[in-house]
Formats: C-alpha cells, sequence, structure tokens
C-alpha cells in the first residue's frame, strides 16, 4: 500500500455488486442520485452468481402460471411462525409489502424477467404455507447482450448446466437422475452462450447497471467508513495498492456478504464450525467490521443460511475449497445419514437449513459435537439409478465414496460403531417395509414428497439392503451467514439504541436477516436482499432529493 | 470422440528425443496442473493432475498404459480415467529432420463416457485443446525448444487450431469458443 489516495465523490457508494447491491445501485440511480459501485473482486456478482438464482417473494405477480395463490395474511402468518418472535413484526410486513413490487419494478425497468416455479416453501405443513409460486427465478439470458462486460461476470462455483430450477424440478423430473435433461437443449444453450440460475439473475442486472452509466469500480476493497461526527460519509478502499477515498454525500450502502470466509469471526459467533462455505470465498466479513465499528447493533449472529455439502477433495473454487449442496443423495430412497454412533439424527429429506442445524448439537458428557463428523449411507440401488455428488451410476465410483460388501464393513471404514449402523439400518428398513419414518417423519411433509424420487414406489423411503453399500462425508456447508447489522424498515443500520446511523445501510447477507432462524422457502436469501436493497436504494436516494431542495 | 492432433519440430536428435519419452516421467511432467505421478511398470503409469478451468480446479487421476513402443519413433498409448468418464488413444510419431532436428507427432482422442458425455464432451474440448496446446509447447522446451523456422512462426499453427475444430459437430463450433474464453 503506497498510502497515497484518490477521491471519487458520489451521492451513494454501493459496496458489493451481488444481486442486493446492484438493485440498490439501480434503484438509487433511477430515483436521482449519482452512484457508485465498489467491487472487492475483479467480477461482478458475489455470491448471487453462484447461487440458484430465486427468489422468495410473497405475491409476486407470477403466481398463476403455476396455478397458485397467495394472500398478505398468509404470508405474514407463514413469516411469523417461522421467525419465532426473534424478528420485528414491522420488518416482515415491509418485505412482504414491497417484495413484489421490487420484482414488478426491475421486470419493468431493466432486462431482468421472471418465471415461475412451483416449489413449495420450506415448511409446508405451517399456518400460510403455500405448495408452490412463491419462488420465482431469472429466466434464460444470452450473456451476447453484455457484450465485452461478459468477462465482468462471475463464473458458476462449479461447471453448472443452463437449465432453470423449474425444469429441473418439474419438466424434466431430473433432481435425481440430471441426464433426463435433455442433452441437445444444454448443448443449444450453451451454442448460444445461455446462463440460468445465479448468472441470469445477475447478467441482466449488470446490463442495467452498464445503461445507467453507473460506474463499477472493481477491485476496490472497501476497509473503513469515513464519519462526519456519527454520520457516514464516505468509505476508504484499497485499489491497486492504493488507498481511496469515495465521498458518499448522502449514503453509503453495504452489500458486502456474510463472513462466512472469515475463521476468525466464525468461531466467535456461530455455534458449530461450518467448515465448507458454498460461496466465493470473500465474504470475510468487511460490511460487518465496518458496521461494528460505527457501533452498530448486531442480530441473528449464530444463524447461516446451512446447506450441508458435498466436497470433492482437491477441488477448489478460486483457490478455496469448493463444496455442493446435497441435494438427491438425502431426500431420495436408499440412503440415510448417520453419524460416528452410526445412528440418524435428523429428516434427511427436510430444508437444508433445518437439517444443518442438528450439527450443532453437542456431545453432552465430552466436548464435542453430536452429529459431526456425518456421513450418507447409502446402497447399490441407489448407486444404480440416481447422481451421487458430481458422479452418475455409470460412472467409476469417486474417490472419496467409500465401498464396502457388508455394512460392518463399511461402519469400519468410516469410522462409525458398525452395530450402531447396522440396527440402524435394520430399523430404517421396517420403516420403509410400513411406510413411515416413525424417527423423524421423513415423508410426513409435501416438502419432503417434493423432493423425493416420484417415480420411485415411496418419494422419499428406501430400504438399505442391497449390496454393496456406500458411504460419502457429509460437510458442513453455508450459503452464508445471515446474521449483521439490524437495519429498520428503511433498510438503514441502527445502533444499540435502536436509532438509525445516518448515512449507512445494510442490505444482503451483510445484515441481519429478516427470516432470523428460518428459511421460508427457496430464494429467501435473494428475495429479502433485494428488497432491502430496492428500499435502501429509494430511501437513500430521496434523501438526495432533500439535499437539493 | 474429441481429437486433437500437434506437430513440432525439435532440436535435439531422434534418439534424443526416444531416450526422453521413453521415461514416461518425462510425459507426464510435460502435463499442465501436473501433481505427481507413479511408475507401475514398464508399460503403466498412474498421473495425478489438478486440472484448470477459470476459478475452478479438480484433480484427476490417469492411468496410462502403452500399448507398443516402436523405437526409435513412436509409441502407442492409451488412458482411462481412475475416478472420471473418460478414456483416451493417442500415438507419439517422431521423424528425423534438418539440422538434426526432430518433427514430432502426437494424435490424441478422447472420450467421454457415461450419460452426461455429450454435455460433458462439449465443455471438455476447450480444456483438452488448451491442455494440448500448453503441452506441446512445454514439450518442445524441454527437448532444445523448437527448430528455429518453427519459432520464428509461433506455435501452435492455425493449422493446428483449425484440427482442432474441424473434430467438433458443426453445431458445437460455438460453444468450443465461447468455452475457450471461460477456461481461459
Amino acid at each position: 500500500m503506497s498510502g497515497s489516495s484518490h477521491d471519487i465523490e458520489a451521492d451513494i457508494v454501493v459496496v458489493g455488486t451481488g444481486a442486493a447491491g446492484l438493485t440498490t445501485a439501480i434503484l438509487a440511480h433511477d430515483n436521482g442520485a449519482k452512484v457508485v459501485l465498489a467491487e472487492r473482486t475483479d467480477k461482478v456478482g458475489g455470491t448471487s452468481a453462484v447461487s440458484g438464482g430465486g427468489l422468495w417473494v410473497p405475491l409476486n405477480s407470477h403466481l398463476d402460471e403455476v396455478g397458485a395463490s397467495d394472500s398478505r395474511d398468509e404470508a405474514l402468518a407463514y413469516c411469523k411462525a417461522l421467525t419465532m418472535g426473534r424478528v420485528e413484526d414491522s420488518l416482515l410486513e415491509t418485505f412482504i409489502d414491497t417484495a413484489a413490487g421490487m420484482v414488478a419494478y426491475l421486470e419493468e425497468h431493466t432486462p431482468l424477467k421472471f418465471g415461475a416455479t412451483s416449489a413449495p416453501d420450506y415448511q409446508t405443513e405451517t399456518v400460510g404455507a403455500k405448495l408452490g409460486g412463491r419462488t420465482i427465478e431469472p429466466v434464460p439470458f444470452e450473456l451476447s447482450e453484455l457484450g465485452a462486460s461478459r468477462e465482468r461476470l462471475r463464473s458458476p462455483s462449479s461447471l453448472a448446466f443452463p437449465v432453470t430450477l423449474q425444469e429441473v424440478y418439474n419438466e424434466f423430473q431430473a433432481f435425481y437422475q440430471p441426464w433426463k435433461i435433455p442433452s441437445d437443449l444444454l448443448v443449444d444453450r450453451m451454442s448460444r452462450d445461455v446462463v440460468c440460475l445465479g448468472q441470469a439473475l445477475v447478467a441482466p442486472l449488470l446490463k442495467a447497471v452498464e445503461e445507467r452509466g453507473i460506474p463499477i469500480l472493481l477491485n476496490t476493497r472497501v476497509r473503513k467508513l469515513l464519519r462526519d461526527g456519527e454520520r457516514v460519509v464516505g468509505v476508504v478502499a484499497a485499489r491497486d495498492g492504493e488507498l481511496l477515498n469515495l465521498s458518499a454525500k448522502v449514503a453509503v450502502v453495504l452489500a458486502t456478504g456474510g463472513f462466512e470466509w472469515n475463521e476468525a469471526l466464525k468461531s466467535r459467533f456461530l455455534p458449530y464450525p461450518v467448515t465448507h462455505p458454498n460461496s466465493p470465498p470473500y465474504g470475510e466479513g468487511d460490511g460487518l467490521l465496518m458496521a461494528m465499528e460505527v457501533g452498530a447493533d448486531l442480530a441473528n449472529m449464530a444463524e447461516v443460511w446451512n446447506y450441508p455439502s458435498i466436497a470433492v477433495p482437491g477441488e477448489t473454487y478460486e483457490g478455496r475449497p469448493l463444496s455442493r449442496g446435497i441435494k438427491a443423495e438425502r431426500s431420495g430412497p436408499h440412503v440415510i445419514w448417520v453419524n460416528k454412533r452410526g445412528q440418524r439424527f435428523v429428516n434427511e429429506a427436510a430444508n437444508y437449513n433445518s437439517i444443518g442445524k442438528a450439527f450443532a448439537s453437542p456431545e453432552t458428557s465430552e466436548p464435542g459435537y453430536r452429529n459431526l463428523p456425518a456421513w450418507g449411507v447409502l446402497d447399490s440401488q441407489y448407486r444404480e439409478k440416481y447422481v451421487l455428488g458430481t458422479s452418475m451410476p455409470d460412472d467409476p465410483l469417486p474417490a472419496w465414496v467409500k465401498r464396502a460388501d457388508s455394512l460392518a464393513e463399511l461402519a469400519r471404514l468410516i469410522d462409525v460403531d458398525p452395530q450402531g449402523l447396522e440396527e440402524t439400518v435394520e430399523r430404517w428398513n421396517s420403516f420403509c417395509t410400513n411406510g413411515v419414518d416413525r424417527d423423524f417423519g421423513r415423508g410426513d411433509s409435501a416438502f419432503d414428497r417434493y423432493q423425493g424420487d416420484h417415480q420411485a414406489p415411496h418419494v422419499n423411503l428406501g430400504a438399505i439392503e442391497k449390496a454393496p453399500f456406500f458411504a460419502f462425508p457429509i460437510v458442513t456447508g453455508a450459503l452464508g451467514t445471515k446474521g449483521g447489522p439490524r437495519t429498520n424498515d428503511n433498510a438503514q443500520v441502527l445502533n444499540v439504541r435502536g436509532e438509525a446511523i445516518e448515512g449507512l445501510y445494510a442490505v444482503g447477507n451483510v445484515a441481519a436477516s429478516l427470516s432470523g432462524p428460518s428459511y421460508f422457502g427457496a430464494g429467501s436469501t435473494l428475495g429479502p436482499g433485494m428488497t432491502w436493497g430496492y428500499i435502501a436504494g429509494i430511501h437513500a436516494a430521496t434523501r438526495v432529493q432533500e439535499r437539493n431542495w | 470422440m474429441l481429437n486433437v492432433k500437434r506437430e513440432l519440430t525439435v532440436q535435439q536428435s531422434q534418439s534424443q528425443v526416444w531416450d526422453f519419452v521413453g521415461d514416461m516421467g518425462n510425459w507426464a511432467r510435460q502435463m499442465p496442473g501436473y501433481v505427481s505421478h507413479e511408475v507401475v511398470d514398464e508399460n503403466d503409469s498412474v498421473w495425478t493432475v489438478q486440472f484448470n478451468m477459470g476459478p475452478f480446479t479438480r484433480p484427476c487421476i490417469i492411468d496410462v498404459h502403452v500399448l507398443r513402443w516402436a523405437e526409435p519413433s513412436e509409441i502407442e498409448f492409451s488412458i482411462k480415467g481412475r475416478h472420471d468418464p473418460f478414456q483416451g488413444h493417442g500415438v507419439f510419431n517422431s521423424e528425423a529432420a534438418a539440422d538434426d532436428g526432430t518433427h514430432v507427432k502426437v494424435d490424441f482422442g478422447m472420450e467421454i463416457t457415461g450419460s452426461m458425455a455429450k454435455v460433458i464432451s462439449v465443455m471438455a474440448a476447450p480444456v483438452l485443446t488448451k491442455l494440448a496446446d500448453q503441452m506441446v509447447v512445454r514439450m518442445g522446451q524441454s527437448l532444445g525448444g523448437p527448430a528455429p523456422a518453427q519459432a520464428a512462426s509461433g506455435e501452435p499453427s492455425s493449422k493446428e487450431a483449425a484440427t482442432v475444430a474441424d473434430a467438433q459437430p458443426a453445431g458445437e463450433r460455438r460453444p468450443l469458443s465461447k468455452l475457450k474464453k471461460i477456461f481461459r
């Protein structure tokens, strides 16, 4: 760092270029503000670009595309039930009252377009839950529309196929069998440079930002907030070895993501070791630390967007371990998860956020976590029918999968109690015979069944009985953290007295999530995150207008 | 089947080239992403390679088997992914060239197998092309560098690049160019 400095002035400085940050910038610009975006990396998109791209949006205008309906009362009842009194009602109400408008605005004023999905809410038996429609996703997007800026778009964290969630889950029923997605469709989309999922969300937003002439400062890591008295008036950033002062006449909006890659912060706040974040390796809590430095109140700090994952040893993304959220390998027949006692510990088919909480369960008679390490155990019926990580049934067995001709031998290979595993499988198989999981209720909920293999005799249950048997290690993944500075319903950061810190906003995973401990449904990170970006952009820009009067 | 052909003329003599390629470890070390190799016997070796595809890297263990040693000019070999669904076959050929140099040809074909073969093949094509380009440059450097005429023209030549493109079905040429950018 040379210590030299250069100044850039704007009305609003947005720190971070995930979907929440880009949405903030667009709305602030469209409401009359001069905006600058600062991005730590050399790519635009943050965690959003590597995500599934779905948004959980109650009352959205696409519900009827999948024959769904919604009401404010139902959405509010559902959100209140899931957050268990840990989130202010006003935040939930603001989200529910604003999210659909955010989507409508972006669809009208940017190239971003959405389609409906049939994905159910994640707690389908809770009051106000819906069996489909609240999750929307971006339609496929041709990257040629970005021109040279295509190179600025963050790549997926693995070789993602250009296919939508709705196509995978519904149209092709390919959740367990990716080969059911027509190859010709995928090849055609690749030939036309078509992307789906998170890239299809970020790319049109990036295009919208560029069409508006909003500058994006890449390789610009914001490290400190500048203040005038109590008011935030800008940031100090490091760029190309130099210090850069970005003055913000009206507001700084933190959209820097979580702290899932910061080991010190994780050990300080999280209730169990999240070893394998699924996000790009830049969520190091920059925004959180800056907010703490100016006296922000914090909330939800022990919560993460859990996503138990598979990590192929040696695979990396931008030099850090890559992990993939476990999908088929928990919900379908012929697979269970066990701890070192060989015991099941959770309804494997429940939503990934809830499952992940089971890893925080402590041992009571010794230090440690009762359900770590954990293994997925399956038999040859599973292996012959379904995808396993990145491996198809007719592929060679991956090195990270253990194989044995008996359960006892498999247990010894993975250092699990053999008798415990045999007893567990015997009990599991009896549940499969009777069609009811009496321990954890797997298959009882509509959500479980949606995620099951719809071609199987029982969509979620299937005996583990046919050798050889297999086991794969489960790692503690997460889409990101969900604790951070508290915000009000204007997306302004609050101090410990509950007062807004003038000039400071937080949106997306950097902020305390309005979902509290829960996960409403697919897209619960992006839906609220972009809604808060929408609110922050408008509110901060309004302050610009007030100053100019 | 993905096919690549590469040719180069190096400064070392044919016997020197043969001495070099007669050690399978010397081949393995030319592989971009080389991590390690283990010689099993005179015909078999196991290579561990870390494939680099843009921001994404993936380790791969490859079983390499020499089908035929035909001193001093030809080696025929096969490869197979130990844990990944691909296999391949190749021929290394050399002939004496002017000024005591050697003209080297490598003809290699790889097939992605399994239920996702068609899609993965499209993704793998640019990776294979890049590996071939880098490997031929490294091999040339290990064999005394390219002969003066070739060094002046640069490598790989446009003819070689065309050979790779022609191996793609017509409908898959655009993804090749696109994916080259991704994996650059």
